[in-house]
C-alpha cells in the first residue's frame, strides 16, 4: 500500500511538472543551446544499448525508458 | 531483367547518414547464491567476461524513410551450458556444463528500425529484430508513433513491443529437459518537453507483461541443509517503471543531465534509480563526461538464501533479484573532428566505468567507439 502511495505521489508530481512545462513555448530561434549535441539524452545509440542491456541483465528493475523491459537474452 | 532495371531506376535515392562501431569489454567478479560454482553451502562464483563488438549503419531512403541496421555480438565466458547436444531428444547425455566447453558462448542479433516521416510533426517507426545464441532464439517486433506540438516544444511518443523467446530447459544435473518459451509485451509512453531555452525534460512510463518460463532454468537455490534445488519462479510478471530525465545547459560550455526512475512489479520488487552526468566541452570537438549512478532495490518476495528443502512454493537465490544498492562511477573522453569532404565528422571516444554492488558483485567496463557521419 505504501509503495503504491509513493508511486502515485511520484506520478502526480511528475505529471504536474509536465503540465507546467506544457505552458512554455520557446521559439525555435531561442533553442540553439538545446540543439547542442551535448544536450542529447542518447547521443550514441550503441552506447545507449550497452548501458541498457548491462543494467537490464543485472538488476530486477528495468523499463520506463521507452525500451522493452526484460525478454530477450539476459534471462529476466 | 529489364523489369529489375526499371525498378532500380525508380527506387528513391539512398544515402548513408552514419556508420558507427563500438567495442566494449566487461570483467565481472563476485559471488551469488544462485551459482553452484563454490564451496558446499556457500554462494558460488559469478565470474565472467564479455567482449561486445557492435556495428550500426543509418541511411535515408528518399525524403521520408530512415533505416537503421544494427548488429551487436556478445562473446561471453561462462555464460551458460555449452549446448553440444542441441537438437537431440530429451534425455540425451548432459551438455558439458562445467568444463572448458562452457567457457565461451557467442550471441548475436540483427536489429532493424524503419522510421517513416508522415508529415512535419508525425513519425511512425517499425522495429524487427532476431537474436540467436546457444541454446536460445528470440524474435522482437515493435511499433512506435511520435508527434510534436507547440512549435516542437512538446513531443509525445507511444510504442508497443513484443518479444518471443525460445530456449532449452536444463535440469540441475545438466540434462536437457525440452524446449520452453516466454513472451514479453511492453508499452511505453514518453513526453518530451522544452522547459526553457536551456532546459529540456523527458517523462516516460513503461509497462511490461511477461508470461512463460521467466528464468534461465539452470540457476540453483541453496537449501537450508546445504544442498541445492531448482529455482521456481511465477509464470507471469507485471512490471511498471516511471522515469524523468532533465538536461540543463551550463553557461561554461557544459551540460548537466539528471535521471530518476521508480519501479514496481508484482513480484514485490521496488526500486529507485538516480543518475547524474556532467559534460564539459574542453575545446571545439573535445568533450569529457563524468557519470555517477546509484540504484536501490528490494528483493522479490520469494528470494531466499536458505530455502526449505521440503517447500513447494516459489523460490530464487538469484543475486540480481536480491536487495542491494548498486553504484556506477565512470568517465568518457570523446573527440569529434569536423571535415569538409564527403565525411562531415569523425568521432572517437574512450570510456571506463566501474559498477559495484552491496551484495558482492563488481564489474569493470571499458569501451571505445568510432563513427563516421556523412
Amino acid at each position: 500500500m505504501r509503495r503504491w502511495l509513493c508511486l502515485t505521489l511520484v506520478v502526480g508530481a511528475l505529471a504536474g511538472l509536465a503540465g507546467l512545462g506544457g505552458c512554455v513555448v520557446v521559439p525555435q530561434n531561442r533553442r540553439k543551446r538545446l540543439a547542442d549535441p551535448m544536450m542529447r539524452f542518447d547521443d550514441d545509440s550503441l552506447e545507449a544499448h550497452k548501458r541498457q542491456k548491462f543494467y537490464t541483465t543485472r538488476e530486477a528493475a528495468a523499463g520506463g525508458d521507452g525500451t522493452p523491459a526484460g525478454g530477450g537474452c539476459g534471462c529476466q | 531483367m529489364p523489369l529489375l532495371t526499371v525498378l532500380a531506376m525508380l527506387a528513391p535515392p539512398y544515402q548513408i547518414d552514419s556508420v558507427r562501431f563500438r567495442f566494449t569489454q566487461y570483467d565481472q567478479r563476485g559471488v551469488g547464491y544462485q551459482s553452484a560454482a563454490g564451496p558446499v553451502g556457500q554462494p558460488g562464483s559469478e565470474w565472467l567476461s564479455v567482449q561486445q563488438p557492435q556495428a550500426e549503419v543509418v541511411a535515408h531512403v528518399g525524403a521520408r524513410i530512415t533505416e537503421r541496421l544494427w548488429v551487436p555480438i556478445d562473446v561471453i565466458t561462462a555464460a551458460s551450458p555449452d549446448h553440444s547436444v542441441y537438437g537431440l531428444p530429451v534425455g540425451s547425455p548432459p551438455p558439458d556444463a562445467v568444463t572448458t566447453a562452457s567457457r565461451i558462448n557467442t550471441a548475436g542479433s540483427f536489429d532493424t528500425l524503419t522510421t517513416y516521416r508522415w508529415d512535419r510533426a508525425t513519425e511512425l517507426s517499425f522495429r524487427a529484430a532476431f537474436h540467436i545464441e546457444e541454446p536460445f532464439e528470440s524474435w522482437s517486433y515493435g511499433l512506435g508513433l511520435t508527434r510534436s506540438f507547440a512549435e516542437d516544444n512538446t513531443v509525445v511518443g507511444v510504442s508497443v513491443n513484443q518479444i518471443v523467446d525460445w530456449f532449452d530447459r536444463f535440469k540441475l544435473d545438466g540434462k536437457r529437459d525440452g524446449r520452453v518459451n516466454r513472451s514479453t509485451t511492453n508499452v511505453n509512453a514518453t513526453l518530451t518537453q522544452v522547459l526553457s531555452p536551456y532546459t529540456i525534460a523527458v517523462l516516460s512510463y513503461g509497462g511490461t507483461l511477461q508470461v512463460g518460463t521467466l528464468g534461465n532454468t539452470w540457476s540453483s537455490v541453496l537449501m537450508a541443509d546445504g544442498s541445492r534445488g531448482e529455482e521456481r519462479l511465477p509464470r507471469e510478471r507485471v512490471r511498471n517503471a516511471l522515469s524523468l530525465r532533465l538536461a540543463e545547459w551550463l553557461p561554461w560550455n557544459g551540460a548537466l543531465k539528471l535521471y530518476y526512475r521508480t519501479y514496481l512489479d508484482d513480484w514485490s520488487a521496488y526500486a529507485h534509480t538516480m543518475e547524474a552526468n556532467l559534460i564539459q566541452r574542453v575545446v571545439r570537438g573535445l568533450h569529457v563526461r563524468a557519470e555517477y549512478r546509484v540504484h536501490w532495490q528490494t528483493a522479490v518476495r520469494f528470494y531466499t538464501e536458505a530455502a526449505d528443502p521440503l517447500g513447494l512454493g516459489y523460490r530464487t537465490a538469484d543475486s540480481d533479484l536480491a536487495h542491494f544498492v548498486a553504484q556506477t562511477i565512470g568517465g568518457t573522453i570523446s573527440w569529434d573532428l569536423e571535415l569538409n569532404g564527403r565525411v562531415r565528422d569523425v568521432h572517437f571516444d574512450l570510456g571506463y566505468e566501474r559498477y559495484f554492488r552491496s551484495n558482492n558483485l563488481t564489474v569493470d567496463i571499458a569501451t571505445c567507439g568510432f563513427g563516421l557521419i556523412f
